[in-house]
């Protein structure tokens, strides 16, 4: 499909008006007054009666003129097509984010989609690459679709990613398209980045009035679970806010907000639920954008972890079990724990997955009080005070593995990884000879144990997420799969490394987690500020051809496509006239 | 009356001065008259010698010459004729013709043999050839002041000369002024006016139109006399085709005219007006230019 450089021309389509209007005039009898019709009605009159109007003839000449007319009025315009297998590349960066699809009636999608389909989509010379710039921009389908094929793809655009890395979006176009493809951001703010030449900007966007909750927090607090709310007015007039916090576990209203906020102002709301296994829900009742008009709290409390100290000695054992009992992380169990401790280093493995805690008894320890080298990056460390204690111990303990603590080249804390994911941890350490027990490292240093076997339990590392950040999940031993179902019902499988997996959580709502027996349940908050806060979105549209500029050298004048025909019609419009056929009148 | 019409006459009026209607042998059958013709004759009136061939009557010997030159000599007298006219003019609407140009030939070709007749001693009847062929009393009337001098007839003339035939003076010049725009056979006409006539002319008086329409596309024709109306496209084979029908018409008048020892012409409207010289007319000699 050719595009025309001189619009202006068309204006000669007036042209064929002027024909056809002197066609029809011409069609117009004129009266004519004779002394006798017997002369001419002797043999012109049909034997029906009726006129004697020779149809097909006069439209045949009329219609091939105005066809000449018409190529010759394309021809005017300047024509110019892509030839050869050569199309213009065009790349569509396509702001995936929430605030797209915010509106009533309509949307900043719809308007863009309705935009792209008049001006991008329909264009026959354009080979398009579509990148869905959500949190890591993604190519839709593949790179050089044509128009017909990118029409179908990019219903795929669904504008449901917590915000959009345009940037990377345009960084990712320049590695994977030549330096003359044509960029189009479609999105709905303005920019205040200094473009490239090729890149065109335009927002699609309309400001809106909009109050949503921009935090949701819990965390546990000694027998009950604080909960946190912020209600935020984006609008720059006062709103009317109606929400309610309910306990959607039993349908108990927790608490009813209807207030009036200011304009840019925001209303936090703090609540204890004592059910902590109860899953909270806040929701706004009179706002038009639905998509931060709600939001899930899970329960946050993991499962204790299971605990073996069967094997400890009399004397070690109350020391560890009373720590243990004191941390509120783990509960002391008979067999099938998750971590066990043991004095010397068993010869079985054990159950898979669990974590074996080896105190390493010397018979001649030896006692040291000064400075110990700590790496407090580790998990088992974090928060670790100065050691301040006498520590006895074996030194000529050796152990292959990470050394955590150590003095003098002589490791006190050893943390080993086996094949089997099952983790060794060895405290060098003669504790009747030692008071480390007695001082601060020693319910931190089983705090973080804990917490940290804890975390290697098989779950959600956390119940509460938000929108475009990674949810892991450990998974449990022989399964190597999490299957996740999406709020909106989508089903997908996450292979997992280290029985831990990961996925993007990009839809507000609660996802279902399954790996083997096990099910969990992950509340996933859109928390954004940015997506929420709708006044500033911007509408700017320009004008400009998408044959234009580096795009014209794919072009070539095609006038001839149009004169040749043109000519042809001439020849043919000529030939007609000297028919002579009663009737022909030009 | 259209003023054209009326200068038309006028002018026309003061051109037939100029001619004389012919009184040719066509009148050596009549009987006496009171005007002598250009011919031998029966008059007492000489007018030349020439020798006796056989068949001259005896009477005419002129026995003088013949003693003195010994010779059969016999005496020439000059004819006595009483010569009419009489004048036939279509007066239906065709006749006016779009322009008036017709008509006023018409009435002008009347006016001027009216006058070419009065030169050459005839007397003149007018006829009027309308729903009845009335004849137009007091003759000698300018043309411009005749009652009822208008084409205004929307029938058929043919028909009413059949029908309804004018009292014609016997062995007299009769002249028929028409279009012969009318389906009429021609025979039946001819045979009414040729009875009794020492000499029948038809005279097709036509316009410019008539001859050579001018107008090409799509065109809707109306019968100036009957308000009939055919839609056509015209062209040049249309056109040719009207002419070809016209020039069958016109020969076939021909044809019969030569058959009942008529004589047939045209004056075309236009050519007349231009200079009111009867140049047809004076062609087949019916009217004569007077010599100064």
């Amino acid at each position: 499909m050719p595009v025309f450089m001189s619009p202006l021309a068309f204006w000669g389509i007036l042209a064929l008006a002027a024909v056809a209007a002197v066609y029809l005039f011409r069609r117009q009898s004129r009266n004519i007054r004779v002394s006798s019709l017997m002369f001419w009605s002797h043999v012109k009159v049909p034997a029906e009666g009726g006129r004697k109007i020779t149809r097909l003839q006069i439209p045949l000449v009329l219609v091939v003129e105005l066809l000449i007319l018409a190529l010759l009025v394309l021809a005017a315009a300047t024509p110019r097509a892509v030839t050869g297998d050569q199309l213009v590349p065009v790349a569509l960066v396509l702001d995936d984010s929430f605030s797209m699809s915010a509106g009533t009636s309509q949307t900043a999608r719809d308007r863009a989609l309705a935009w792209l389909e008049q001006n991008v989509l329909n264009r026959g010379f354009v080979r398009l690459t579509l990148v869905r710039a959500g949190v890591e921009p993604e190519v839709i389908g593949r790179t050089d679709l044509k128009g017909a094929e990118a029409a179908n793809l990019i219903g795929s655009w669904r504008c449901r990613s917590p915000f959009s890395d345009l940037n990377a979006a345009l960084r990712n176009v320049s590695e994977i398209c030549s330096a003359d493809t044509r960029v189009i951001v479609i999105t709905d703010r303005m920019t205040q980045q200094a473009l490239a030449g090729n890149i065109s900007w335009l927002a699609f966007g309309k400001p809106l009035a909009n109050v949503g909750i921009t935090t949701a927090n819990r965390y546990a607090l000694g027998d009950v679970d604080r909960c946190f709310f912020e209600f935020v007015n984006f609008a720059t007039a006062p709103q009317r806010l109606n929400a309610e916090i309910i306990n959607a576990s039993s349908g108990a209203l927790l608490e009813r907000i209807d207030a009036e906020i200011g304009a840019r102002a925001h209303r936090r709301v703090r609540i204890s639920v004592k059910d902590t296994s109860a899953e909270i829900r806040a929701i706004i009742k009179n706002d038009a954008v639905e998509y931060d008009n709600q939001a899930w709290l899970l329960p946050v409390r993991p499962e204790p972890v299971k605990v073996e100290t069967a094997s400890l000695s009399a004397q070690l054992r109350p020391l560890i079990e009373r720590t243990i009992n004191s941390s509120g992380l783990a509960s002391v169990v008979d067999s099938g724990g998750q971590l066990a401790f043991f004095e010397s280093n068993p010869s079985d493995h054990g159950p898979a997955g669990r974590w074996k805690f080896i105190v390493h008894n010397a018979t001649q320890p030896v006692t040291i009080r000064g400075s110990v080298a700590v790496d407090k990056n580790h998990p088992l460390l974090t928060g670790l005070p100065k050691v301040l204690a006498a520590w006895a111990f074996d030194r000529d303990f050796n152990m292959p593995g990470q050394p955590l603590l150590s003095v003098a080249g002589i490791p006190l804390l050893v943390s080993v990884d086996d094949p089997h994911s099952e983790r060794n941890i060895f405290l060098n350490l003669a504790v009747n000879r030692s008071n480390l027990h007695a001082t601060p490292v020693w319910p931190v240093l089983f705090w973080n144990l804990l917490s940290w076997r804890q975390q290697a339990n098989p779950g959600p590392a956390q119940f509460n997420s938000r929108c475009g950040i990674d949810v892991v999940a450990n998974l449990p031993v022989g399964i190597d799969r999490l299957k996740v179902t999406s709020p909106a019902g989508r089903a997908f499988e996450v292979p997992s490394w280290r029985r831990s997996a990961r996925f993007a959580a990009l839809e507000p709502g609660i996802y279902m987690l399954a790996a083997g027996d096990y099910v969990w349940r992950v509340a996933v908050n859109l928390n954004s500020a940015d997506e929420s806060d709708l006044s500033d979105l911007q509408s700017n549209i320009p004008v400009f051809d998408l044959s234009a500029g580096d795009a014209s050298n794919y072009f070539s004048d095609v006038r001839w496509w149009f004169i040749i025909p043109a000519l042809l019609l001439l020849i043919l419009h000529q030939w007609l006239l000297r028919q002579g056929r009663p009737g022909h009148v030009y | 009356m259209h003023k054209l019409v009326k200068q038309s006459i006028e002018a026309a009026e003061i051109a037939g001065q100029r001619f004389y209607l012919n009184v040719s042998s066509r009148f050596s059958g009549l009987q006496g008259g009171n005007r002598f013709g250009r011919n031998t004759g029966n008059s007492l009136e000489f007018l030349d010698h020439r020798e006796y061939q056989p068949g001259d009557d005896v009477r005419h010997i002129d026995w003088n010459a013949m003693a003195r030159s010994d010779r059969l000599t016999v005496k020439l007298f000059r004819e006595e004729i009483s010569p009419h006219l009489d004048l036939l003019i279509d007066a239906s609407v065709s006749m006016s013709g779009e322009t008036f140009h017709k008509g006023a030939a018409t009435m002008s070709l009347a006016a001027l043999l009216r006058v070419a007749a009065y030169n050459a001693g005839y007397t003149v009847s007018c006829w009027l050839l309308k729903d009845r062929c009335r004849r137009v009393e007091a003759a000698s009337l300018p043309l411009s002041q005749w009652p009822g001098a208008e084409f205004d007839y929307r029938g058929n003339v043919g028909e009413t000369i059949t029908s309804f035939p004018p009292r014609l003076r016997n062995n007299g010049v009769r002249i028929l002024l028409s279009d012969l725009f009318w389906n009429q056979e021609p025979v039946s006409v001819l045979r009414q006016l040729s009875d009794g006539a020492a000499l029948l002319t038809v005279v097709q008086t036509l316009a410019k139109e008539d001859l050579a329409p001018e107008f090409a596309g799509n065109i809707r024709l109306i019968d100036c006399e009957t308000a009939e109306a055919v839609e056509l496209i015209a062209d040049e084979t249309l056109i040719a085709e009207y002419l070809r029908n016209f020039t069958r018409h016109q020969e076939y008048w021909k044809k019969c005219c030569s058959k009942y020892g008529a004589v047939f012409t045209h004056c075309i409207g236009e050519q007349l007006l231009a200079d009111f010289v009867p140049v047809e007319l004076l062609k087949t000699e019916i009217i004569m230019a007077r010599s100064s």
